[in-house]
C-alpha cells in the first residue's frame, strides 16, 4: 500500500505479510469485507492524500476523504502493523500479502524502518508510464 | 474583521492608489512595534494606518473592533473588502468543520494554532484585497475558515472545498502546518483557484493549480514582510520541518529541485524545466512535482522585474487567472500563451514586463501556444 499527494506531494509506502501478523484471520475477514469492485470517486481535494492499495488479487485507489469503514480499518492496521518492531523477515513471504509495488523481500529487510520513501516515479530504473487519464500532461511537440 | 463596515474602501478605488509613500504593509509593522524607542514611529505609523483605512493590519496584536459574523444585523450589507474569519479545533479528530473557536474580532484563545491561521488567514486577504481588489476567495465576501488540530499526528495541510485544513504534524517531520503563512495562502489561493480558472487538479491543469497556489503563497509572505523578489526566499512551506529533516521549505520557487535533501524525505523531486517533466499516475499526476516548471517561470519574470512581486508579475499571473483566458483542461503552453497575453493587456505591447514574462517561460522550455 502506499500513499501519494499531500502538501508535499511525496509518496509513502507500507507493507504487511498478513500470514505473518498474530491475527491472520482477523485480516482475512477484513479483506473480505472491502467492496474491492466499488471504486471510489477520484480525489478533487487539493493537496489530500491518494492511497493506493494492492491486495492481491485486488487493487485499489482510494482518495483519503473516503476512506471510511473497512476501508478506513484496513488502511489504519497496514499502518500500525508496518512500524511493528516484530515484522517479518524477508525470506518468509506466505500470500496473500497488502503490501506495496516493490519487492516484499526488500520491502521488510529493514525491521526499523515503518514507512519508505520511494521514488515518486516508481523507480529510478523504471521508465515512466504515460498517464492515461490526463493527456493533456505528457510532453509533446506542442508545448 | 479587517474593515469597519463604515469606513470601507470603495471598491472602485485601488489602496495601490492610495498617496501613501510608505506602503501599507510596512506602516503596519511600525505600527506594532512594542520598542519605546519607536514609540513616536509607532504612533504615527498607526495614526496613517486610520487615515487611509489600513487600521485592520494590526497582524492580529489588538483585537478588532467588528463584531462577530455571527451578530452582525444584516449580512448582506457588509462592504467590500470586509474579512470574516473563523477558526475552528477538530481537536485531533477528523470530522470538520470541528469546534469553532474564535470568529471574526474575537481576541486570542491561546492556542498558538488558532492564532496562527487567524492571522494568516488575515494576511492572505489583505493580499488579493489590497492589491488586486478580490473580496475574498469568491470575491463577494465569502468567509475565511479554517480547521486547525486536525486528526492525530496528521502530516498534512489542504483545501476541502470550502475551507482550509491544517494537522499538527508528526513531530518527526513536519511540525504544525500553520507555522508557514506561505502554506495557509497556498491553502487559500485552491480557493480562488476553484472560484475561478477552475483548473482541473490533474496533470497539467493540476500542476498548474498548484504553481498558482505556490505563487500567492509566496505572495503572501512576500506582501506581509515587505520583501522586494531580491530579498524574498522564494520558499513555501518554510519551517514546518523539524530540527532533524536536512531541508528548508517543501519547495523552492526560485530553484525547483533544492528544497530539501534528506535520509528520509529524500531529495525534493520537483524539476524545473520542461525536458524533465514527470509523467506519473501519482499524486494527481505528478501535481506537486511538475508545478515547479512554471513556478520557476514565475520567478524569473519577478526576479527580472525586480521590486515587489506582487506589483507586476504577481498582477499579471492574478489576471491569468481571473481574466477567463484560461479553461479547466489549460496546460503549461495555453497558460504562458495567457500570461502573457495578460502582460501586454496590462503593460502594453513590447513592453518590459511582456519580455521579462516571456524569458521566464523561455528559461524553463514551454512554448506559449494558444488553442
Amino acid at each position: 500500500m502506499w500513499r501519494s499527494g499531500g502538501l508535499l506531494g511525496r509518496r509513502v509506502e507500507w507493507a504487511v505479510v498478513v500470514d505473518e501478523q498474530p491475527d491472520p484471520d482477523q485480516w482475512y475477514v477484513l479483506i473480505a469485507e472491502i467492496p474491492w469492485n466499488e471504486h471510489p470517486a477520484e480525489s478533487t481535494m487539493p493537496d489530500r492524500y491518494t492511497y493506493e492499495i494492492h491486495c492481491e488479487p485486488h487493487e485499489a485507489v482510494v482518495p483519503e476523504q473516503q476512506l471510511v469503514g473497512p476501508w478506513r480499518e484496513l488502511v489504519d492496521r497496514v499502518r500500525e502493523a508496518d512500524s511493528s518492531p516484530r515484522r517479518p523477515q524477508p525470506e518468509s513471504q506466505p500470500a496473500p500479502e497488502c503490501d506495496a509495488e516493490a519487492s516484499p523481500a526488500t520491502e521488510t529487510e529493514d525491521s526499523s524502518d515503518a514507512q519508505h520513501e520511494t521514488d515518486p516515479l516508481g523507480g529510478t530504473d523504471e521508465p515512466h508510464e504515460p498517464d492515461p487519464l490526463g493527456g493533456a500532461d505528457e510532453p509533446d511537440g506542442e508545448r | 474583521m479587517f474593515r469597519m463596515p463604515n469606513s470601507p474602501v470603495s471598491p472602485t478605488k485601488s489602496p495601490r492608489a492610495l498617496c501613501a509613500i510608505v506602503p501599507p504593509f510596512l506602516l503596519s509593522r511600525i505600527a506594532t512595534l512594542d520598542d519605546p524607542r519607536f514609540e513616536r514611529a509607532a504612533h504615527a505609523a498607526r495614526r496613517s494606518l486610520t487615515d487611509i483605512g489600513h487600521d485592520h493590519l494590526d497582524h492580529g496584536r489588538h483585537e478588532h473592533t467588528l463584531p462577530p459574523r455571527s451578530l452582525r444585523p444584516d449580512q448582506t450589507a457588509v462592504a467590500r473588502g470586509t474579512i470574516s474569519r473563523a477558526i475552528s479545533d477538530a481537536q485531533t479528530g477528523e470530522i470538520l468543520p470541528g469546534v469553532l473557536v474564535r470568529s471574526e474580532g474575537e481576541p486570542e484563545t491561546g492556542d498558538v494554532s488558532v492564532s496562527e491561521a487567524y492571522d494568516g488567514l488575515g494576511h492572505t486577504f489583505a493580499l488579493f484585497w489590497e492589491v488586486f481588489e478580490r473580496d475574498s476567495i469568491d470575491d463577494r465576501s465569502s468567509p475565511l475558515e479554517a480547521t486547525v488540530h486536525f486528526g492525530r499526528d496528521y502530516d498534512n495541510a489542504f483545501w476541502d472545498g470550502s475551507r482550509m485544513v491544517f494537522g499538527d504534524g508528526d513531530g518527526e517531520i513536519f511540525t504544525g502546518f500553520t507555522r508557514s503563512l506561505s502554506v495557509i495562502g497556498h491553502e487559500l489561493a485552491h480557493g480562488v483557484t476553484e472560484f475561478t480558472a477552475g483548473l482541473v487538479y490533474r496533470g497539467q491543469s493540476g500542476a498548474l493549480n498548484e504553481h498558482v497556489s505556490d505563487v500567492f503563497g509566496a505572495l503572501v509572505e512576500q506582501y506581509a514582510w515587505g520583501q522586494t523578489a531580491g530579498e524574498a526566499s522564494w520558499l513555501v512551506g518554510e519551517g514546518i520541518f523539524t530540527d532533524e529533516v536536512e531541508g528548508n521549505a517543501l519547495r523552492s520557487l526560485r530553484a525547483p529541485g533544492t528544497a530539501y535533501d534528506d535520509d528520509v524525505l529524500g531529495k525534493d523531486p520537483q524539476p524545473a524545466h520542461w525536458d524533465d517533466f514527470i509523467v506519473t499516475q501519482e499524486d494527481n499526476g505528478g501535481v506537486h512535482l511538475n508545478s515547479g516548471i512554471p513556478n520557476r517561470a514565475f520567478w524569473s519574470a519577478a526576479d527580472t522585474l525586480g521590486g515587489f512581486a506582487w506589483e507586476r508579475a504577481g498582477q499579471i499571473w492574478f489576471d491569468t487567472l481571473t481574466n477567463g483566458s484560461l479553461t479547466p483542461r489549460s496546460d503549461f503552453s495555453e497558460f504562458a500563451a495567457a500570461t502573457i497575453a495578460a502582460a501586454v493587456a496590462r503593460f502594453g505591447d513590447g513592453s518590459e514586463e511582456q519580455r521579462a514574462v516571456e524569458a521566464g517561460w523561455a528559461l524553463v522550455g514551454v512554448v506559449p501556444t494558444t488553442n
